[in-house]
């Protein structure tokens, strides 16, 4: 069990760092791929995982362009429009949501059930941090269109990287004490 | 987390994603559009005048100059980004007439050339024509020997500003004019002060948080005036500040000549230009209000 959320934590890795000479050097649909391949193994301790395969195999998906080609939101150039960019960015931030709301849910199950209190705490924690950063980015991006608020999109997107850090470090650690044997208490 | 959590967001997204397209589309420029100008010139190196636009800031195709066909000996000096609103840039087209070598304008018999609309040059090489108001540019203004000489001048960010002269001969003004005077009715006081309509009452003109004019309003003098050798006088306007009116009308551009129009002793026939300037600076909400009546075709 270790191994399968090891295996997720460095998926994601490779999601949250791009490393672009022409072609991505950490191509995310590796990310996505190395997740769905763990996460595919977790389903079958716990069924919440299963969302997150779906997530997963539509975000491997959606992800093929990205190897050959960035199609970040832009801050210095905010001319948004409805091109295939802007909707599969979008559909990425949902899709990340449900994913990481599965590994996230699927791991807090689990800790509960092993009895670790304080871990499915601080895993739950880590996914509202994350979705309210995430969701405050995504409310805040189209404000550029009409009004001076970069400040906020860059704070909203900058935490929004270090809650994804903090998930990636849960889940490790999750793997982790998962992998000890019972501890049983008289 | 309830799923009417994540609905809920989802909805606060999209509606943000819907609303702040739906305004940004509404808040764009047609075309891009030059303000109304009314201006004059004279056909002489050295002067010199502000064309002003506005143009989205999204723009695939930006105006990169403007070319005035009437004007061959006049370059154009383009400062692209002059004001920046939310949606728009306040461009400026700096426009110089050049020297006598040059290729020079056709004139008309009588009257001045008048110029409605210039060549907009975008950066795609395209061109388009564009109204800009109206350019009178002058030939014969600074005809014959000035018994006028300039001892100070000035201008305010109020849109106000005097010039003082020096009479180096004895003259009589005969009259203060511009084609454009009567348009402007209350728009715009000038005052005149001169040795010889001490007597008459007097108006006044605030000038900076300091200094106050005095002088006869234009209407009131009674030309002729006569100066002698030595004499001053000095003339002072002032715009008025429009809180009532329109965007369109607060956009307006307003650079022309007070013609003073001087007989000598020897009856020789001289005028003396003096500028006139109001410069708008238009708020965020003018410009929007600009917006909305280009869009809506009026």
């Amino acid at each position: 069990m270790k191994t399968l959320f090891y295996r997720i934590g460095y998926g994601m890795v490779f999601v949250i760092i791009n490393i672009r000479v022409g072609i991505d050097l950490m191509p995310n649909v590796i990310g996505y791929l190395m997740i769905l391949s763990a996460l595919s193994g977790l389903r079958k301790k716990e069924q919440s995982f299963g969302m997150g395969v779906r997530a997963s195999v539509a975000l491997s998906i959606i992800s093929i362009p990205q190897f050959f080609r960035a199609h970040e939101l832009h801050l210095n150039n905010p001319v948004l429009s409805l091109n295939v960019d802007l909707v599969l960015n979008l559909a990425e931030t949902v899709l990340q949501w449900v994913l990481l709301y599965s590994i996230c849910a699927g791991s807090f199950k689990l800790a509960e059930i092993r009895g670790k209190g304080e871990l499915a705490a601080s895993v739950r924690f880590r996914w509202y941090f994350y979705f309210g950063c995430s969701a405050l980015y995504m409310f805040s991006y189209p404000f550029i269109l009409n009004a001076e608020v970069t400040g906020l999109i860059l704070i909203s997107s900058l935490a929004t990287a270090i809650a994804f850090l903090m998930i990636l470090l849960v889940i490790r650690r999750v793997g982790r004490e998962l992998a000890k044997p019972f501890e049983i208490s008289v | 987390m309830k799923r009417i959590v994540f609905i809920v967001v989802l909805a606060l997204i999209a509606g943000s994603w819907g609303g702040n397209l739906w305004v940004y589309y509404n808040s764009q420029l047609p075309e891009p559009v030059f303000f109304k100008h009314y201006i004059e010139v004279e056909n002489s190196p050295g002067y010199s005048f502000d064309l002003n636009y506005l143009e989205n800031k999204s723009a695939k195709v930006k105006i990169q100059s403007i070319r005035i066909p009437e004007l061959p000996n006049a370059t154009v000096t383009p400062i692209l980004v002059q004001n920046s609103y939310v949606h728009q840039n306040q461009g400026t087209m700096r426009t110089q007439i050049m020297d006598y070598d040059l290729l020079q304008p056709t004139f008309p018999e009588d009257g001045p050339l008048v110029i409605h609309r210039v060549e907009a040059v975008f950066d795609d090489n395209s061109t388009k024509e564009l109204e800009i108001g109206e350019i009178r540019v002058y030939n014969d203004l600074l005809k014959g020997d000035s018994p006028i000489q300039s001892t100070s001048g000035g201008s305010s960010s109020e849109n106000a500003g005097y010039t003082r002269v020096k009479f180096t001969k004895d003259t009589v003004i005969t009259e203060i004019s511009s084609a454009y005077l009567p348009g402007l009715g209350d728009r715009l006081t000038v005052i005149l002060e001169a040795p010889s309509i001490k007597h008459l009452e007097q108006s006044e003109i605030q000038f900076g948080s300091e200094t106050t004019h005095s002088g006869v309003p234009l209407s009131q003098i009674p030309f002729p005036l006569k100066f002698k050798k030595g004499d001053t006088a000095s003339v002072t306007y002032k715009f008025d500040p429009l809180q009532n009116a329109d965007a369109m009308a607060k956009s307006e551009v307003y650079r022309f000549l007070l013609r003073m129009e001087l007989q000598l002793d020897n009856g020789k026939k001289a005028a003396y230009p003096i500028f006139v300037q109001s410069d708008p600076y238009l708020s965020q909400r003018e410009v929007a209000a600009i917006v909305k009546s280009r869009r809506s075709g009026s």
